[in-house]
């Protein structure tokens, strides 16, 4: 007999998994459909089964909005009784927050991948041309897979695909519970989101790199689209404006996620070549060696193989990196590696992976010769066509040296190997220094050279000005960066080579031709980009460092080195100033906002000469002492236009532990009397009858009354304090009141009518009881990245722009 | 043959090359005793934090930047570790350790910490220590 429950709101999980049955059926349709008006031979057939694909996808899209919306509606209701809702949300998560729980899970984050592939689907349907049937059979079949990623059902021990509808008493089945039919009445809130996810660059992040990732299966359907009819014309405009797309789209994403490690996270930078990151920039690298190789296409007819071939590996690379990101295969190696959700997806993606790789390989091999090229005489070495295909082969090694290192997890797993690498910051820099210097000199250059063959005279003559101009800039820049090592050296001499040439060809080619500018700015904004990365990192210097205390060997050749990298942590007591590079910085106390505790930490700048503070400002890095994750920190950032300083809280003295050792100390004023203590004084101000602390909950016949108390510290600043006497059903309460700031406890013992005094109790606990250990980062002109950065996004939408005006 | 091919041909064994000299970068997951073998050396070691034989010692007002516990590897040794940071938070309820470090007196000195915490999350991992 089937139990029943209490309080379940069963109908609208009902109602969405009938719609994931509905998106995976319609799916298949409307690929199968697709499919049929492409190979069919008649017009009239042709016309009838691209309607039907059509109406499919249709279907399939909006059942797969209804189970967005079905979903929203769960967690927005906090139906705790569903599994997905009970685990990724709680009852006190904001509303801003409520479409981050899309991304934290499994189930969320295909769905989110699946929408967007509709959206972005309808930019097919409706151009209305040849290329619809072909790349929507192959776009739907990509959906049918997504489909089945949210199914959810069992084939005998075989489970398909993890449903979001599911209930949290299947989910958990066998757990005792459930044996009762008001079982929800004990699940009052949920397991809550992720706390680091609880951050805006949370909300936008994901979105927008889901969808540049969602972006890549276009470039790869219309490749696979052109190979399955042997159909070449026409095909560069949609292959450029997908692959520019993509590039823009894919790129913000990896920054923004740059972005928000940055802001939020404590890993002291932008970029850790951590595996997750890793997997999200190898498909744009391979994405954007595509792009140009269309570029070569286009313009002179070759490359459309490579072209081809590129355009495969990167959605490949797509499904491998949700494969490595999603499976847990990642293990030890990743900070960020989201728990496996078993085999069973493991497999899955396995095979969504393999089959999409077969397709394409097979249609890319079976069509090979009839691949259009040119067969001719040797190729100039003076072309632009030529480096350009270059530039695009050095891209690919650094596809191929990344993947290969960040699939270490995978090849352990196939050959039974145990290896790890133990510093993979150097290591990945150590080569991808020089291939990016590679990639630098010939987006600098490229310009200059002319399609088919150039005149290597002119050609030097043309980038002697810019040569000139980088080589000086370059020198100033490593003089007063004091950057000392060739390869840096090198390195930021071809960043700045590379704003300098396109900077000089953009003003003095193509002039206010503004539509135009699309690949100079592009290249522009990436040179930034890299002196900007050069200047923070190879400068980046930890401030907090600790003199104190013993030496410590951390490897280092020198001695200094070795000290400066084992004290990076700073302890600061509470109201005592200590030093550092240039700054007095001072740790004020802290302020809670749950769950976050903000640590002020002042920083005073004085004049070396007259001794008057010069600059001052409070950084609040912010902690969360969260009970599952223990210590969540996140800094706080000081920017300026040349530096960032970067600090955060890595440990700070649990309160609740402390001893408190301090005793109150009991003085009897009357008003204007003044109280003084170790770090101010007080007056008091006779009694209030309306305004109390904080702590004070009112209750009906309640008798309150609050003594005010007027609190300076030696500053001169001031605060008030109200500590509250109450009488509540014939019982006295002392509410005690905090300054926190002034680091004063105060209460109202005692009120004496007659003689219109009160007994005022107060305490100071001692400084080495509150402190907290921070640490400083100096990042110097991060803002270069930063700008950098939307400049290159820039020139990607003026591109876009120019393909998508180019009817 | 043509130039574009040849410079293909360069680039790829340009790029095995280079591939195949950073094989040096790798490292098994070693034990305290192997890192002993040879000290100086940089090892990640898997272990286990040992908080019922020994205790685990920071002092924050004395040095903020070391951290000592013993920790069993995955031979079952038992061995002293210092941490050169701050104590990690729920740094006793963890369940396995990823340590990078390297074997210096009979101790194994460490940068970096990757913890493996039960949790409700789903990222699980907290990593300590130098990221960069």
């Amino acid at each position: 007999m089937d139990q029943t429950f209490l309080n379940e709101h069963l109908i609208p999980g009902k109602i969405g998994q009938l719609f994931v049955i509905v998106s995976f059926v319609a799916s298949l349709l409307a690929s199968a459909s697709y499919f049929f008006a492409t190979n069919s031979a008649l017009t009239a057939s042709q016309e009838n089964w691209k309607k039907l694909g059509r109406t499919s996808f249709y279907i399939h899209a909006i059942s797969v909005f209804g189970i967005f919306s079905t979903l929203f509606y769960l967690i927005f209701n906090h139906y705790f009784e569903y599994h997905y809702v009970w685990q990724h949300s709680s009852n006190a998560l904001p509303f801003k927050y409520l479409l981050s729980c899309f991304w934290e899970g499994q189930e969320g984050s295909f769905l989110l991948w699946t929408i967007w592939h509709c959206v972005l689907s309808f930019f097919v349907i409706r151009n209305n041309n040849k290329w619809e049937s072909p790349v929507m059979a192959v776009v739907a079949l990509a959906q049918v897979f997504l489909a089945t990623m949210l199914l959810g059902i069992h084939l005998g021990d075989l489970k398909i695909g993890s449903t979001p509808f599911m209930l949290l008493r299947d989910q958990m089945a066998g757990a005792p519970i459930f044996a009762q039919p008001n079982y929800l009445s004990f699940i009052q809130d949920g397991n809550g989101l992720n706390p680091l996810l609880q951050n805006y660059w949370m909300v936008i992040h994901p979105p927008i790199l889901f969808l540049g990732f969602s972006a890549t299966l276009f470039p790869f359907a219309y490749t696979a689209a052109a190979l399955w009819k042997k159909d070449f014309e026409e095909l560069t405009k949609p292959l450029l404006r997908w692959s520019l797309f993509t590039g823009m789209i894919l790129g913000t994403g990896i920054m923004m996620g740059g972005a928000w490690a940055y802001e939020s996270l404590n890993f002291g930078g932008y970029w850790a070549w951590d595996p997750v990151e890793n997997a999200s920039l190898v498909p744009w690298i391979i994405m954007i060696a595509g792009l140009h190789t269309t570029m070569i296409y286009k313009s002179t007819g070759y490359s459309l193989k490579t072209t081809f071939l590129f355009f495969i590996l990167s959605f490949i690379l797509v499904l491998y990196s949700t494969f490595l990101t999603r499976t847990g295969i990642l293990g030890e190696t990743s900070v960020h590696a989201f728990t496996g959700e078993g085999e069973s997806l493991f497999y899955h993606l396995l095979i969504y992976m393999g089959l999409f790789l077969g397709l394409g390989l097979f249609l890319f091999f079976k069509n090979f010769k009839a691949i259009p090229d040119i067969k001719k005489e040797e190729e100039a070495l003076t072309s632009r066509e030529f480096w350009m295909f270059i530039g695009s082969l050095i891209l690919m090694i650094s596809v191929v040296q990344i993947t290969y290192t960040t699939s270490m997890p995978v090849w352990n797993k196939m050959f039974g190997l145990q290896l790890a690498i133990t510093d993979p910051i150097t290591h990945y820099n150590k080569i991808q220094i020089w291939i990016t210097t590679l990639v630098l000199l010939g987006t600098a250059t490229i310009y200059y050279f002319k399609f088919k063959k150039s005149n290597m005279a002119d050609v030097l003559k043309t980038l002697a000005i810019p040569i000139v101009i980088a080589i000086v800039c370059t020198g100033f820049i490593c003089y007063s960066q004091q950057l000392n090592t060739a390869p840096i050296i090198i390195f930021m001499f071809a960043a700045v080579l590379s704003v300098s040439a396109n900077l000089y060809y953009l003003v003095s080619v193509i002039k206010n031709n503004i539509i135009k500018w699309g690949g100079t700015t592009a290249h522009i904004g990436f040179g930034l980009m890299m002196v900007g990365i050069i200047l923070s990192s190879f400068n980046k210097e930890v401030i907090s460092i600790n003199r104190l205390g013993v030496d410590f060997d951390m490897g280092k050749k020198s001695d200094a080195e070795n000290k400066k990298e084992s004290r990076e942590n700073l302890l600061l007591f509470r109201n005592i100033p200590i030093t550092m590079a240039g700054y007095t910085i001072t740790y004020l106390g802290d302020t809670v906002a749950e769950p976050n505790h903000y640590y002020k930490v002042r920083y005073q700048k004085f004049a070396s000469d007259t001794g008057k503070v010069q600059e001052e400002f409070i950084l609040k890095p912010n902690a969360q002492i969260n009970p599952k994750m223990g210590l969540i920190s996140s800094p706080d950032t000081r920017h300026y236009a040349t530096h960032d300083i970067f600090t955060y809280v890595t440990s700070t003295v649990d309160k609740s532990k402390v001893k408190d050792t301090s005793s109150y100390k009991s003085k009897k004023v009357k008003q204007g009397d003044t109280i003084f203590f170790a770090s101010g004084f007080m007056i008091f101000d006779g009694f209030d009858t309306k305004a109390f602390n904080v702590n004070y909950k009112p209750e009906i016949s309640d008798i309150a009354v609050a003594a005010k108390l007027n609190v300076y510290n030696l500053e001169g600043k001031q605060q008030v304090s109200l500590p509250t006497y109450l009488i509540r059903k014939q019982g006295e309460i002392l509410l005690e009141d905090t300054v926190k700031d002034f680091n004063i406890y105060t209460r109202l013992t005692k009120i004496l009518p007659n003689e219109n005094a009160a007994i005022i109790e107060y305490k100071q606990p001692s400084a080495m009881d509150d402190y907290i250990i921070m640490k400083a980062i100096l990042f110097p002109y991060i803002n270069v990245l930063w700008i950098g950065t939307i400049i290159m996004i820039l020139g990607f939408f003026l591109s876009l722009l120019k393909r998508i005006k180019a009817k | 043959m043509k130039k574009s091919n040849i410079f293909a041909l360069v680039l790829i064994a340009v790029a095995l090359g280079a591939i195949l000299s950073m094989v040096g970068d790798f490292s098994s997951y070693e034990t305290f005793k192997s890192a002993e073998e040879k000290p100086g050396k940089e090892f990640q070691i898997i272990g286990k934090l040992d908080t019922v034989n020994h205790t685990m010692k920071y002092d924050p007002i004395q040095d903020a930047n070391r951290f000592e516990f013993y920790a069993t590897d995955e031979a079952g040794i038992t061995q002293k570790v210092i941490f050169s940071g701050t104590k990690p938070q729920d740094f006793e309820r963890s369940e396995k350790l990823t340590m990078t470090g390297k074997m210096e007196n009979g101790e194994f000195r460490c940068s970096k910490i990757l913890m493996k915490c039960p949790s409700k999350y789903n990222t699980d991992q907290v990593a300590i220590g130098k990221q960069s």
